[in-house]
């Protein structure tokens, strides 16, 4: 018996894709203007209870068009410009985008749950469509990548940046 | 539960007398001298609970449950705060001659706030001499997976979990089900010479302006001779839990999932609560036994004080009812000063607020409290306070407090972790309203700490009652009185009480038998008395507040596919789904399970599951006879997303 199950899970790899590694996914994102600025709530499997076992280098990326603002969390957000950003991210793009930016104190996480995590967006996004993506990467395991969701963000005092 | 008859009892022990002599020898040495089966297989049995067995059915809380009290477990397995390396095992934080209890600040460290708790599993050898027993240093469990799980104890009375000795007897027990029902932190690691040791992040705290969170580490061990079945095929052995924990391995760590263990990889832990079994306090036998004394008297448990980060932000909150409260599966409640700063509360964050729109309601009152990065309720810093600016707009205004004529701002000084009442107003049709909350920087833009959303109900009224239909335990019948003598949450004329006696409390004001409730509302399919118009589950009997903890935005009661019971739809229900669909389990349900309708099980209702596990479909859009109606928003009770 143990042998038919074991050859049945190497059959349900599609469906256990994943489950080797921290699950990201993005249920729903919400930008919304706040005082002058703005700030996104990202709901979702946020690898949170994941992130208190180990220290899970988990990130969320903000972008709209080729600006965009990364939080580590953990770290200093980083804000720029990043052309490739604009068809989407790709692993093969974090390393590159990780190289630029400059800290960003205009940004900041706010709240930080199991299921959800609030940010206050930089001057740099205004209104317009913003993307939303979180990605882990892991020595040896590579790179985990949620899906992106867009939104629009409107009503922000001075509109575009 | 039953107790089972003298006769199986005396077979019972008789079994074990004659297998603990000719069998013991096979197992590993944590288990001499315990009682085994007749196949040599030692029984799992907490320390200092009596033996309580599933029976055939591999289910606790079923009428084949086995309770013999002749038998009570030893200490096997021990976790204690910190790195410990010596043989002797040390008393828990608190005891008498122990250490004292250390204090840990909530975040885990990963956000460069607070700290991991460090921790140490040890296997005993149950000696007593020590007082605690000496770690069994041998190799016979050695790379068998170890989980440490954390539990607070929120109302602070002294004990984990649900208790009638506490000064306010049964009347918290809801509360003291949420302590044993939501775990905080959890961990993983592996035994080697009777010892794993390893640290955990905390997720939620307390000020330490009221003491701080008590926190109390349970572990387990699970032993046997595969690892490819994660060592499942042992018996498990406990420190003492809130509530029996699952015996197969699987239903905590790797989540059916075969595989090598690895703890850097974090979703190898999947927790299934529902898997738990926690009997109620008022159970004759077994009603206060799972609750542990956080007093440092149990000796293998340990208990640490977590106090809440740094203030970063602030947050409206609402104080936690008792009676009214339903314990979940998930950390949402926080304790907190209480609102004079004389003693402690608990706390539910309020993230969104709703007024009626018929204008029953025009002010709400509600907590506005600094939190740390994790929602956890905060001191500020003494020297500098916390200010806060309130920023209303949409329809919404500010009541109180009033330091200047405008109603649309206000700035308030944060100064202690009591935080301030706020009363919110709402005026004019708009139902989009909003509070923000900023934190003012000196020549800066504000940073932004927080939003309240406010908006309009659709409800209004509909049986003109008085009572708003967001507070009205029975929303189409005129009940001013709200009787609802058995605290289902619904009113007597709303739950067939009155139909089947007339002269319950309340009764004279509706008189209505549950069918002609629904008269005009659609029916009442599943005769669970919520009329079909407004019921979220139309074929699936349930009752209100529906309680939603996935973020499908579909009620735990009736979310189809759902074979785990997490209320979340992942890979592991697809995987169940298949299984049953190749006739190699039979544990799924077709009411809950036949997602594509198709009336049997079959690949293609895992697949279903699977694409929204993957995201790549809406939870709503599945449907099973429980839900059939595939649709969200409006009355469904279904967020749409």
């Amino acid at each position: 018996m143990t042998a038919v199950l074991a050859t049945l899970y190497i059959g349900m790899g599609a469906v256990r894709a994943g489950s080797f590694g921290p699950t990201l996914a993005i249920g729903q994102v919400v930008a919304r203007p706040a005082g002058v600025g703005a700030m996104v709530e990202i709901t979702g499997i946020l690898g949170f209870d994941d992130l208190m076992q180990v220290n899970l280098p988990l990130s969320l990326l903000i972008y709209q068009d080729d600006r965009f603002v990364r939080y580590p969390i953990g770290g200093v957000p980083q804000s720029g410009t990043f052309r490739p950003i604009r068809s989407g991210l790709l692993s093969r793009k974090i390393e590159r985008l990780e190289a630029a930016g400059q800290d960003e104190p205009q940004a900041g996480i706010i709240r930080l749950e199991p299921s959800r995590l609030v940010a206050e967006l930089p001057p740099s996004i205004g209104n317009g469509t913003v993307t939303a993506v979180l990605y882990v990467v892991l020595p040896d395991l590579g790179y985990f990548q949620s899906n992106e969701v867009s939104t629009t963000l409107e009503g922000v005092v001075g509109g575009s940046p | 539960m039953t107790q089972h008859p003298p006769l199986l009892q005396l077979a019972l022990a008789a079994a074990l007398v004659l297998s603990m002599s000719t069998r013991a020898g096979l197992a590993p040495q944590v288990f001499y001298g315990d009682p085994v089966d007749p196949d040599g297989k030692a029984f799992p049995i907490m320390p200092g609970l009596p033996l309580l067995l599933p029976g055939g059915d591999e289910q606790f809380g079923t009428s084949d449950d086995i309770y013999d009290p002749s038998f009570t477990g030893d200490v096997d397995l021990v976790v204690r705060v910190g790195t410990i390396g010596a043989a002797a095992i040390p008393p828990p934080n608190g005891a008498p001659g122990g250490p004292a209890r250390q204090t840990s600040t909530a975040g885990g460290g990963v956000t460069g706030q607070g700290e991991e708790v460090s921790f140490t599993v040890m296997v005993s050898d149950s000696s007593g001499s020590p007082a605690y027993g000496n770690v069994l240093m041998v190799g016979d469990l050695d790379y068998r997976p170890i989980t440490v799980f954390a539990f607070a104890d929120l109302d602070a009375d002294g004990v984990l979990g649900p208790t009638n000795a506490d000064p306010s007897g049964s009347a918290d027990n809801a509360i003291e089900e949420q302590e044993a029902k939501a775990f905080v932190g959890r961990q993983v690691g592996f035994l080697w010479t009777g010892r794993a040791q390893g640290s955990l992040g905390l997720q939620i705290a307390a000020p330490a302006s009221i003491g701080g969170l008590t926190v109390s580490l349970s572990a387990g061990a699970y032993t046997g001779a595969d690892p490819n079945e994660f060592y499942g095929d042992g018996t498990p052995i406990f420190t003492l839990w809130p509530y029996f924990p699952p015996l197969d391995s699987h239903k905590v760590i790797g989540g059916d999932n075969y595989g090598p263990l690895d703890p850097t990889i974090r979703s190898e832990i999947i927790f299934t609560p529902d898997m738990n079994y926690l009997p109620p306090p008022e159970h004759p036998q077994l009603g206060t036994l799972f609750a542990i004394p956080l007093d440092g008297s149990e000796p293998s448990t340990d208990q640490l004080t977590v106090v809440s980060g740094p203030a970063s932000g602030a947050r409206f909150f609402d104080e936690i009812d008792p009676e009214a409260f339903r314990a979940t599966s998930r950390a949402w409640i926080r304790p907190a000063p209480d609102s004079e700063g004389t003693g402690r509360t608990l706390v539910a964050p309020v993230d969104e607020l709703s007024f009626p729109a018929d204008g029953a309601t025009t002010l709400r009152k509600l907590r506005l409290l600094p939190v740390d990065l994790f929602g956890n309720v905060a001191d500020p810093d003494p020297n500098s306070g916390f200010t806060i600016d309130l920023v209303a707009s949409g329809g919404v205004y500010i009541a109180s407090p009033s330091s200047d004529p405008y109603p649309l701002s206000e700035r308030i000084l944060l100064s202690s972790a009591v935080g301030t009442e706020v009363l919110i107003g709402h005026i004019g049709p708009a139902a989009d309203g909003r509070i923000d909350l900023l934190r003012p920087q000196t020549g800066r833009r504000s940073h932004v700490a927080g939003s309240l959303a406010v908006n309009l109900s659709s409800g209004g009224d509909r049986d003109a009652d008085g009572i708003a239909d967001q507070n009205d335990n029975c929303t189409l019948v005129s009940n001013r009185s709200q009787a609802d003598v058995d605290g289902d949450g619904l009113g007597n004329c709303c739950d067939g009480r009155c139909a089947a006696d007339p002269n319950s409390a309340g009764c004279d004001e509706c008189g209505l038998s549950p069918e002609a409730l629904c008269d005009g509302f659609g029916g009442d399919t599943d005769g669970d008395t919520l009329c079909d118009s407004e019921d979220p589950c139309r074929f699936f009997h349930n009752s209100l507040p529906l309680t939603t903890s996935g973020f499908s935005g579909i009620p735990d009661e009736c979310l189809c596919g759902d074979v785990t019971g997490d209320h979340f739809l992942t890979g592991s229900d697809a995987q169940i789904l298949n299984h049953c669909a190749g006739f190699l389990r039979f544990d799924c349900d077709l009411s809950r399970d036949d997602v594509d309708g198709d009336g049997v099980l079959t690949g293609n209702d895992a697949a279903q599951v699977n694409r929204v596990a993957g995201f790549l479909l809406p939870a709503y859009l599945l449907t099973c006879p429980r839900r059939p109606e595939g649709t969200c928003g409006g009355a469904t009770g279904v967020s749409c997303f």
